[in-house]
């Protein structure tokens, strides 16, 4: 009666224009709706994955490309030893911003980070990485999926920049880079909705998971967590619209058949979210309901970049990535859709971790509209 | 009484003496006491005073002012007395920081009152000069002010006070409006203003008796309809002594019942009578009940208001059926914390509206006790109490009273919820009652609480507790029930929940528990309601048009 299984009482007339998609997609189908609570990159730092070492903070990174443009060190430290913190004054603020060089000129660090040269990222070299095998190879560059042993996993985006501190973390220590752009910007984007359907959850059989792209926004509980069973109604935008069919096994779900997945996002952090070849694995707890699992697919590793370039100055001074350094790093390590003209690969192998948590998703009724 | 008595006359005399020494330079001191005066000398048997309610204050100061008036502050506590503040507000003195916080939010009203803004509109007059006192003009304000805030006319001695204080303020401050203002702050630190004082005078038909003059009846009527002071044309009926008349009383109740503003009086009621004052202190862990916050709380409280109003004043129903209904009104948050789906339906960032619902035939949620207001109310923090939420039950619902526990229990098996003996807050009761002087109390209070535990502390539905099933049956005198629904019909069905009923509303009308010697009205009024119906409005009705309504003893050697 309760919960996100409903009774037709509630979608005749709580909801009277809406349809439900809890329970009401087939007469045997059950369906368990959810809104996403954490959407990260799948990280999966441990000792020894990055053997080169962790990639340098931001002062340091700044001393190496300000040498590699032709500043003296008593310039270079005179401007570094400006940053504190990111609480520069505008004169050191606006030479870093404008460190690249074009013909000798400064360039937007920013907008053009091709024009400072490459500080070269140590990469993630170790043998686990949460992904899929996306491409079917199994190859040097490929990772080894530490919960399902699937071997080619391709999770270049991990390559890049896993070896970075705000980079670092676990299934269960969120790294910071994500969880800070997640945490403030999921209060001003549309939320997104996970809804599963099978014919019985408590047995093995084919699955479909939807993913959309809510009109509404999340709410915050007392913690300041997501607010667990709120009712969010479907974007009726079909691009915003996402079905990806699948099995379920012994109660985790997979899907089998990769699917483009398409969601909108805040424009501070994925302005969309276009992920090809999307595959996912996906369990719901039975103790509180919640979904977690990994997504992972890929993506225009430009649509990466610009989660740092976005927020330029503060994103690098006070979360740590350096902006040209990475990309430089996505763009050496992308692996997918090279550009037919250039034959440079526009699109980076990824992983994220996903986790939701119980809420109403209802679409909005075509007939009754 | 004679507590009372001297509590108030120590208030009357703290007013007159901080009005004397700090309130204002050019004040006069001699107003404020001799208000003190006039007000203590009005106390008399039958007749109540009491202390104006924030909301009433509030109310007041907006229906004279305006409502942009901004009133900062919070005022003391009044304590519950006979199951209702409005009785514990006829209890009270004033402390001096409580002097303090009228003294600050007065002068902070009489500055929006005279400043620019709002004197045009405030003010009926134009003084001779700015610069100066002008008597007229401050006579024409101050008298037609004070007529509305101390719900009668001034005296003349009242009002030549109030000038006297206005031109002193004006010489010594070189402006006609700082006048006003001072004058202004005093009259709202008076105790004519903060305390509904009740006067009588001689009943010209019943020679040697006294009576409620009309401005006494007035305010009893307003407070109780539309929870403010009375409207000009209510004073206006006072004043021609059309209250005095069984025709001219039914057409002003029937008046105020008319009004929309009839809600308020309901709202203060229940409001009053379900102890939401207590949301004030409410606490829940966080980490348990992550969806109980103070929005919630706020809204939960309106949800019940909601309820009761549209039942009993929009669709005129049976005030039993408050205890099974299935109609309700909720915001997507209490939604989410009810676990039903519920959609705005409006851009993000819009503030969450209210929209109508039905539970469904079967769903066990079903009447008010089943509301967050009720079940979140009447818990601890961090776990449900049965024994509570029976208490709150049986002395707020049905006028019983419950002995609070003794001072030497051991709460401890009832505390443990961790205890893998005692899953359940059935189990855990059950062996903390096998105590001998737990057991009485517990059979009062726990059946009925029990059959509530399918809500937990911040009112989310569950039917398991550390994971064993709940077992919701319950009983309330001869009736059996397994749930909550069924205790909402056993309520729905007991004779004492609407006697109470009665009881509350009279004693927050009179503002005065009823005598022994007013049973038989009492008995009136209870055969009156069921013949209604057990409708609301019409009880009120009968309660506002009964002449014991507004009886007075005279004074004793009067």
């Amino acid at each position: 009666m309760f919960g996100r299984n409903l009774s037709s009482f509630w979608a005749a007339t709580a909801l009277a224009a809406c349809a439900l998609t809890s329970g009401r997609a087939a007469l045997a189908a059950e369906t368990k709706s959810f809104v996403v609570s954490w959407f990260l990159q799948a990280a999966n730092s441990y000792d020894g994955d990055c053997p080169d070492g962790i990639n340098p903070l931001p002062e340091d990174m700044f001393r190496i490309e300000l040498r590699s443009i032709g500043l003296p060190d008593n310039q270079i430290e005179e401007i570094v030893g400006g940053v504190n913190g990111g609480d520069a004054t505008p004169e050191v603020e606006d030479t870093l911003v404008n460190r690249g060089r074009h013909n000798g000129k400064p360039m937007n660090a920013y907008t053009y980070p091709e024009t400072v040269p490459d500080v070269g990222f140590h990469e993630v070299k170790g043998k686990y990485a949460y992904g899929f095998n996306l491409d079917g190879k199994e190859t040097a560059t490929n990772y080894e999926d530490p919960d399902t042993h699937e071997k080619g996993v391709d999770n270049q985006y991990w390559r890049a920049l896993g070896c970075n501190i705000n980079h670092r973390g676990t299934r269960t220590e969120r790294p910071a880079e994500w969880s800070l752009h997640w945490e403030l910007n999921r209060n001003s984007m549309p939320a997104w909705l996970i809804s599963v359907t099978a014919d019985d959850f408590t047995k093995d059989g084919d699955v479909t998971v939807n993913l959309y792209k809510a009109l509404e926004r999340v709410s915050r509980d007392a913690n300041g967590y997501v607010r667990a069973d709120s009712t969010f109604r479907i974007d009726p935008d079909p691009r915003w619209q996402n079905t990806l069919h699948g099995k379920i096994k012994d109660g985790a779900i997979s899907i089998t058949q990769p699917h483009e997945v398409h969601l909108s996002g805040d424009p501070y952090m994925l302005t969309d979210l276009d992920m090809t070849k999307a595959q996912a694995r996906l369990k719901i707890n039975a103790d509180d309901g919640t979904i977690e699992g990994v997504l992972g697919g890929y993506i225009p590793w430009r649509r990466v970049l610009f989660i740092y370039g976005s927020s330029g100055w503060n994103s690098e001074t006070m979360l740590g990535t350096d902006i040209p350094g990475a990309y430089h790093a996505l763009k050496r390590h992308a692996d997918a859709y090279p550009d037919p003209k250039t034959g440079m690969n526009t699109a980076i192998s990824t992983a994220f971790r996903i986790v939701g948590i119980p809420a109403y998703v209802v679409r909005m009724d075509a007939k009754a509209e | 009484m004679k507590i009372i008595k001297k509590r108030f006359r120590s208030t009357t005399s703290l007013i007159a003496g901080l009005i004397a020494c700090g309130a204002a330079a050019v004040a006069t001191g001699p107003s404020a006491v001799d208000a003190a005066t006039e007000a203590v000398a009005q106390e008399s048997n039958g007749v109540v005073i009491r202390r104006l309610s924030q909301e009433q204050y509030e109310t007041i100061i907006a229906d004279v002012f305006g409502p942009g008036m901004k009133i900062g502050g919070r005022f003391e506590p009044v304590p519950r007395e006979e199951g209702l503040l409005a009785v514990g507000a006829a209890r009270v003195g004033l402390t001096t920081a409580g002097f303090e916080q009228y003294d600050a939010i007065a002068r902070t009203i009489a500055a929006q009152v005279v400043d620019p803004t709002h004197r045009k509109v405030l003010i009926p007059c134009k003084p001779a000069a700015a610069n100066g006192p002008d008597d007229a003009c401050a006579k024409q304000f101050l008298a037609s002010a004070g007529r509305l805030l101390y719900r009668r006319p001034l005296t003349d001695r009242e009002i030549n006070l109030q000038v006297k204080a206005a031109n002193q303020g004006a010489t010594a401050l070189k402006d006609f409006y700082a006048g006003i203002e001072s004058s202004l702050a005093l009259m709202l630190v008076a105790p004519q203003f903060l305390y509904r004082q009740e006067r009588m005078e001689a009943d010209p038909d019943n020679a040697g008796q006294m009576r409620l003059n009309g401005y006494a009846k007035a305010s009893r009527l307003s407070f109780l309809f539309w929870n403010t002071a009375p409207d000009p044309q209510l004073l206006s009926a006072a004043e021609s002594g059309e209250l005095h008349t069984a025709k001219g009383l039914t057409a002003q109740v029937e008046r105020l019942m008319a009004s929309p503003r009839m809600e308020a009086g309901v709202r203060a009621f229940f409001t009053d009578m379900l102890g939401f004052d207590k949301f004030g202190t409410l606490a829940k862990d966080g980490s348990i009940y992550p969806k109980f916050t103070t929005h919630v709380s706020e809204d939960a409280q309106e949800q019940t208001l909601r309820t009761i109003t549209n039942l009993l004043l929009v669709n005129r129903g049976d005030y039993r059926d408050l205890f099974t209904t299935r109609k309700t009104f909720l915001t997507p948050l209490l939604a989410s914390v009810y676990g039903v789906p519920l959609l705005q339906n409006k851009p993000n960032g819009y503030p969450e509206s209210w929209h109508a619902q039905e539970y469904p035939a079967g769903d066990p949620r079903a009447g008010i006790l089943t509301h967050i207001s009720f079940v979140s109310l009447h818990s601890h923090p961090g776990r449900t109490s049965p024994t509570i939420r029976g208490k709150a039950m049986r002395e707020m619902i049905m006028c019983q009273r419950v002995p609070d526990p003794p001072g030497n229990v051991n709460f401890t098996v009832v505390q443990d919820t961790t205890n893998p003996l005692y899953k359940t807050a059935r189990e855990r009761l059950t062996a903390h009652a096998t105590e001998a002087m737990c057991t009485g109390c517990h059979k009062i209070t726990d059946p009925l609480g029990l059959s509530l535990e399918n809500f937990d502390s911040a009112g989310s539905y569950r039917t398991k507790e550390n994971g064993a099933a709940l077992d919701t049956s319950g009983t309330l005198n001869a009736a059996t029930f397994k749930d909550a629904a069924g205790l909402g019909q056993a309520m729905h069905d007991s004779p004492a929940v609407s006697q109470c009923l009665v009881r509350r509303l009279s004693t927050f009308a009179l503002g005065r528990q009823t005598a022994p010697t007013e049973s038989d009205w009492v008995k009136a009024l209870n055969d009156g309601f069921a013949a209604d119906k057990y409708r609301l409005p019409d009880l009120m009705k009968r309660i506002a048009t009964s002449p014991e309504f507004f009886r007075v003893k005279a004074r004793p050697g009067a």
